[in-house]
């Protein structure tokens, strides 16, 4: 073999092997986030669900949902904390947590001020939206062996 | 082994890599397009939504703020989504091409760097 051509592959090797081991920008997989995301958004889903239902009634008002917005801050507090364990800076899981995090802060101003029933389908069509990718998100990750993260 | 011999194989494994790398991203990049698309104007939809309740006086216009605050962070966290799902295909076809490489490269260098 050249010489020449002996340095290509070796260069090549190396580019190659600083790029596989470098660390990723998304977090590995884990079950329990994955299943707690999920939890979400069937609990988010059923809270549109009721809240469509009752519309315009007493029972649509915030202080009888108090208790959901209560369990979902509790829970999206408890992803963040799982999705931040990975050690993965700018990680997207909980970037995208942190956003969802704000939405439902700002769901609960509205509903406390009041919620009409042409504004509940508007709503759900951007919490499903943003659950939804979330929940894809974790899905692909159990594709994708992700590289270990670097300390 | 010739000189020749060797751009052959150069030649040959840039062949390789590109071809793992197009396996690795034909299964993930036309599904994470298609699901971008569909979120993308599902928002987009919303948006004219909050518009219309606006435009009809459904709404004053304080709420209609407060709606297009959470649109947009709406938007925001599903594009955050949707480039971690980018970057977990970039992982895939990464893996994909240096496995590819890996067994080509480690035996014209003499030793396992991959």
């Amino acid at each position: 073999m050249s010489r020449r051509g002996k340095l290509t592959a070796i260069l090549a090797a190396i580019v190659l092997a600083l790029l596989s081991g470098c660390a990723s920008r998304v977090a590995p997989r884990d079950e329990a986030l994955a299943d707690g995301l999920a939890g979400l958004q069937s609990s988010t889903g059923r809270f549109f669900d009721q809240l469509q239902l009752v519309i315009g009634t007493p029972d649509a008002d915030w202080v009888s949902h108090a208790a959901w917005y209560e369990e979902t801050r509790t829970e999206i507090a408890a992803l963040r904390v799982r999705a931040s364990a990975s050690g993965v800076t700018n990680d997207a899981t909980l970037d995208a947590l942190a956003l969802l995090d704000q939405s439902v802060a700002e769901l609960e101003t509205a509903h406390a001020e009041g919620l009409s029933a042409a504004e509940v389908p508007v709503l759900r069509t951007l919490f499903d939206s943003q659950l939804r990718m979330l929940v894809q998100l974790e899905a692909a990750k159990s594709r994708t062996p992700v590289a270990e993260v670097l300390p | 082994m010739t000189a020749n011999d060797v751009t052959v194989d150069i030649t040959a494994l840039g062949t390789s890599m590109i071809d793992a790398a197009r396996a690795a991203l034909s299964d993930r990049g036309p599904a994470l397009q298609a699901a971008a698309e569909m979120e993308l104007r599902r928002m987009a939809g919303a948006l004219a939504d909050i518009w219309t309740l606006l435009a009809k006086g459904e709404i004053d216009p304080e709420r209609a703020k407060a709606l297009a605050n959470i649109h947009r962070l709406s938007v925001r966290s599903v594009l955050r989504s949707v480039e971690g799902l980018g970057v977990l295909a970039a992982d895939q076809t990464l893996q994909a091409v240096t496995g590819v490489a890996a067994s080509v490269l480690n035996r014209i260098v003499g030793f396992k760097l991959l």
